[in-house]
């Protein structure tokens, strides 16, 4: 038992590996969610620049910028797939508990690294006020990231196999998304104007069990997916 | 150790692949499916790999008198075929490590490399497979198949692309093959069919099998 859980666990951080150098080589997606975020962040900055906004209108910006910059990169992990023929050959060599997981994981660091990005950059740009409970906003930005990347990594095998892949996803992913975007929106937006742990439990609460459900939901789900 | 097939269908919508199809395989022996394009061959040894589901019918895997569940399925198969690709820009030993740890396998870096020099893939290991031909990457296939030393081994077209060393090379890994359980192969070439067909599936578009 110990050692069949050793090898899954090897298989996923294998999994995650092999996504990371292959992206790193190609750089499809680093490319197309940096860019996207870039000129979407600059375009906010550009227009905004006279006006001096609340809180509620910064995380709004900040949610935006991260859902669409993310789509197109987290769409990729399994149309890629798909598309250059090598999801036959995963599915010979690895359950599919161990795929989704891998995948997941996967699609949770490129967030992060978006994040990494994004986040350092709207507060340069936008000048945002040095009052704001950072670690929290960090924190819903994490835990935020994280439901968008559990949510989408089943909806985008979901699309894999469809014909308009790409921008079926943000369609797609938009309803089931739109819970966690209003929940991490407004919990964002009360620690952006300095509020603590205490007036925010609620959304984080809500943002956990999300997570739960959904990366649930999906483990059980994914093998039909995955292989009819 | 067998291979139970039972009245297998596979139809795509309303367009019927074939029907009824039962067939026994038995260790130590070749098959051959055969037929004409879009008779349903490759779809055969897709349905026996896992990759698609039957319509209709069972197809039961054993070792021994023990059936062979779908997660040990996996460990006891290989499947060479023109639809499996692999990663374009890793280098065949990337690709091969990176199966190996999918698989829960435990392979040196030596044994690998020695895979690919029986391939004959030796001094092109490490160059990313974007660079390849399709002869190479046919080779990189039967590594890729023989990776987890499988019992049961399924080749669609598996002379495809190959040079006179790359088919000798082959013809020497069926026979091995053979000897350590079951051959089913796909293909529309007669000589290959004369040769490897110790038992000979003939399959016709929307056909019923023989039975």
């Amino acid at each position: 038992m110990g050692r069949i859980f050793y090898n899954s666990l090897r298989g996923v951080w294998a999994l995650v590996k092999k996504d990371l150098v292959d992206e790193l080589r190609t750089r499809y997606a680093i490319t197309s969610m940096g860019l996207f975020a870039l000129t979407t962040l600059v375009m906010v900055s550009f227009s905004t620049g006279i006006f001096a906004l609340d809180a509620g209108l910064h995380a709004s910006f900040l949610w935006i910028i991260i859902f669409f910059s993310s789509m197109s990169a987290l769409a990729r992990s399994f149309i890629k797939e798909e598309e250059k023929g090598t999801a036959a050959a995963l599915r010979l060599s690895a359950s599919p508990e161990i795929i989704f997981t891998g995948k997941l994981l996967y699609n949770v660091l490129l967030l992060l690294g978006l994040l990494v990005v994004v986040f350092p950059l709207y507060i340069f740009l936008m000048n945002l006020s040095p009052g704001s409970n950072y670690v929290l906003v960090v924190a819903f930005l994490v835990l935020g990231s994280v439901c968008l990347a559990g949510a989408t990594t089943i909806l985008a095998a979901m699309v894999s196999r469809a014909g308009a892949k790409n921008s079926l996803l943000p369609v797609i992913a938009f309803p089931v998304l739109l819970p966690v975007l209003l929940t991490a929106i407004r919990g964002t937006s009360i620690a952006l104007a300095g509020g603590n742990a205490d007036s925010v439990l609620s959304e984080l609460t809500f943002l956990f069990s999300y997570l739960v459900i959904i990366v649930t939901a999906s483990l059980l789900l994914f093998s039909f997916v995955w292989e009819d | 150790m067998r291979i139970e097939i039972k009245g297998l269908a596979k139809s795509y919508q309303r367009k019927k692949v074939f029907r009824n199809i039962s067939w026994q395989l038995e260790k130590g022996k070749s098959y051959v499916v055969t037929g004409p394009n879009g008779s349903g061959k490759s779809t055969l040894l897709r349905l026996l790999c896992g990759l698609e589901k039957p319509t209709a019918g069972t197809i039961a895997f054993y070792i021994g008198e023990d059936i062979v569940g779908p997660s040990s399925l996996r460990s006891n198969m290989g499947l060479v075929s023109p639809d499996l690709q692999f990663y374009g820009q890793l280098s065949p030993l990337e690709n091969l490590a990176f199966f190996s740890v999918l698989r829960g396998l435990d392979k040196s870096n030596d044994f690998l490399q020695k895979l690919l020099a029986k391939v004959q893939l030796g001094e092109e290991m490490n160059h990313p497979i974007v660079t390849f031909s399709s002869g190479m990457k046919q080779r990189l296939r039967f590594a890729f198949a023989l990776l987890h030393e499988p019992v049961f081994l399924f080749l669609d077209e598996p002379f495809t692309n190959l040079d006179r060393a790359g088919k000798d090379l082959v013809n020497c890994i069926i026979e091995d093959q053979v000897s350590k359980g079951i051959v089913l192969m796909a293909t529309n070439e007669p000589s290959e069919v004369e040769r490897f067909g110790q038992d000979i599936l003939q399959l016709a578009p929307g056909s019923m099998g023989p039975g």
